[in-house]
């Protein structure tokens, strides 16, 4: 009896005191669209937060208008019917990060697409954020090597820079920033492969390739792709940088491929169509500039005061006849340090990876290159631009002075040395040396289908005579006078 | 045609009033009928709403308590509630 006693007393406390009661924001499913529905009440709801739907389907808000709100789906929109009850949950979106997303593959809410255990994780990194300030930020001054000839020596990329790929269909876009997460195996760099709305079966050939090479140890890919839900496709890129953020934060480097954002901006464009925005150029809405120069603005490169950490972006642009100046390229070269222009033309006459020298710069990359590349390709660059001046108006005439033909002799030997298989980064000292042999007159005499054969030749005795020369350069990054006559000496006996 | 702003204001700040009423009411869902010494109880406990034109309904699926609504705002004090939260939780553990 005494039990009975003490329940009503502590019944009868409790009835006396408020009661202990939270109140839900609620609302009902008045319209349901392709990905979007809106709902009636919801009053109180703020924009950005996330509302649960029966069976913990969820949606983000991302419309309030007088009377009505806008959300778009997280995952399967089929099972909402109008009328359907939806409960506001009071916080925004965010995705669960930890080491254990290294080597994995996940979908725009951080959940696993690969068939494996659950990523275990403690923190939450919110989906939008806003970027880091102009306080926090450091100079761009850490080379990013992506392993690719031409890019290093003439468009080099820096730690925290964003540099955009850009041109048509086939043309070596992925393959470039693909052999870029290639090179930074053992150079503690964590990287992001986004892929947005992409053919599924491109993006698992992308994962067996980067497993063959060893990249997924340090690698995550972020997938959603043609088949999944716009609002999937939208949110894919900043579930990417929230969890490249995370990386930076713990003072690590971080590459993070967006690939590609022309279709991120259709997804955008059919979800604000859906909403009824007004369109603009193209059926845009009016805001489809902050939403890459936002997304973009996150990669940065964090003062050591703050914690340095870094992350470097590559967005992927995809044009329609080499056209640069349609809407989405004009406006995301602009919001980039540079952009790596690749051509149709180019890439069917052989000359792989398919760059176009003379549009492709890289605005913040200069300081960021290494003394032993600046060394060789300053005189490399001066080679080229004199190439491609001559080369326009050499054919005009039928006989040239003999200064004419070594400058266009020199050009067409440089082009070729600059081609490059795909997935075969090379490192900065190989680099070096095939360079040097260029800017040096080495390559002249020879025949230009014999030049491949030669550049094997330049690697192979490197390998086996000059390791020493290849720690050496790879480690200090600088080249002196000492350095220059050894390669000197090994690349005479070759030829 | 040009509309009297002043008739124009009146109009506005009459519908004001009558949304904010309507948004002030307050709905009670319990699964039976309530009786008199109920709905004081329910009055005493949430004193600071507005029980004078309260608007009590009968939903038997939510098995036993009750759910008050005062505009988008839901207070859910129903066993349905509870067990669904339940459920949830036990989802989430798995």
């Amino acid at each position: 009896m005494k039990l009975i006693d003490e329940y009503i007393k502590t019944l009868e406390k409790e009835l006396k005191n408020k009661p202990k009661i939270s109140t839900e924001e609620t609302g009902i499913v008045s319209q349901v669209k392709d990905g979007v529905v809106i709902l009636e009440g919801l009053d109180h709801v703020a924009y950005g937060e996330l509302i649960e739907f029966k069976k913990n389907v969820l949606g983000y808000v991302i419309d309030l208008t007088e009377d009505e709100v806008g959300a778009i789906i997280l995952g399967d929109y089929t099972s909402i019917a109008a009328g359907d009850k939806a409960k506001a949950l009071g916080y925004t979106l965010s995705v669960p990060v930890s080491e254990a997303l290294l080597g994995r593959v996940v979908d725009s809410l951080g959940l696993p697409l690969d068939g494996k255990a659950p990523i275990k994780s403690k923190t939450l990194y919110p989906v939008e954020k806003i970027a880091a300030g102009v306080v926090k930020r450091h100079q761009v001054n850490v080379p990013l090597q992506t392993g690719i000839k031409s890019i290093d020596a003439l468009i080099p990329i820096g730690r925290g820079q964003r540099e955009l790929i850009i041109g048509d269909r086939g043309t070596g876009k992925t393959t470039i920033a693909i052999d870029t997460i290639l090179n930074q195996k053992g150079q503690d760099v964590v990287c992001i492969y986004c892929a947005v709305g992409q053919k599924n079966s491109k993006v698992a050939a992308i994962i067996e390739l980067l497993k063959k090479h060893g990249a997924d140890k340090y690698s995550i890919v972020v997938n959603a792709g043609a088949s999944d839900s716009v609002a999937m496709q939208y949110l894919a890129p900043y579930t990417a940088s929230a969890i490249g953020e995370y990386f930076m934060d713990k003072g690590q480097d971080v590459l993070i491929v967006y690939d590609d954002l022309t279709k991120h901006a259709w997804a955008y464009r059919q979800m604000s169509l859906i909403l009824r925005r007004p369109a603009g150029r193209e059926a845009y809405p009016g805001d489809v500039f902050y939403l890459h120069s936002r997304l973009l603005e996150r990669a940065c490169r964090i003062d050591e005061k703050y914690g340095g950490g870094s992350i470097t972006a590559l967005p992927i642009i995809e044009t329609l006849d080499g056209d640069l100046s349609a809407y989405i390229p004009t406006n995301v070269i602009s919001i980039t340090d540079g952009q790596i222009s690749l051509e149709t033309d180019l890439f069917n006459s052989g000359i792989r990876p398919a760059i176009n020298i003379g549009l492709s710069v890289s605005r913040v990359g200069g300081t960021a290159q290494t003394k032993a590349m600046k060394a060789v390709a300053g005189k490399l660059k001066l080679d080229l631009a004199q190439y491609r001046d001559l080369a326009a108006f050499s054919q005009f005439e039928s006989e040239l002075d003999e200064e004419t033909k070594k400058f266009l002799n020199r050009g067409a030997k440089v082009t070729q040395v600059l081609k490059q298989k795909k997935n075969k980064p090379l490192s900065l000292a190989e680099q070096v040396s095939i360079l040097w042999a260029a800017s040096n007159g080495y390559l002249d005499k020879l025949p230009i289908d014999e030049i491949e054969k030669f550049e094997t030749r330049i690697l192979e005795t490197l390998k086996s005579k000059g390791k020493k020369w290849l720690e050496k350069i790879n480690k200090n990054k600088i080249m002196d006078e000492k350095d220059g006559k050894d390669l000197e000496k090994m690349i005479k006996d070759i030829s | 045609m040009k509309i009297n702003p002043k008739l124009k204001k009146d109009l506005k700040s009459f519908l004001l009033d009558n949304i904010q009423k309507e948004q002030n009411r307050v709905q009670v869902f319990s699964a039976d009928v309530l009786g008199v010494d109920e709905k004081k109880v329910l009055g005493k406990k949430f004193s600071e709403l507005n029980w004078a034109e309260a608007d009590y309904q009968v939903d038997k699926s939510i098995i036993a308590g009750v759910i008050i609504k005062v505009g988008s705002k839901t207070i859910d004090l129903s066993l349905m509630g509870s067990l669904s939260k339940l459920s949830n939780t036990l989802y989430e553990i798995d």
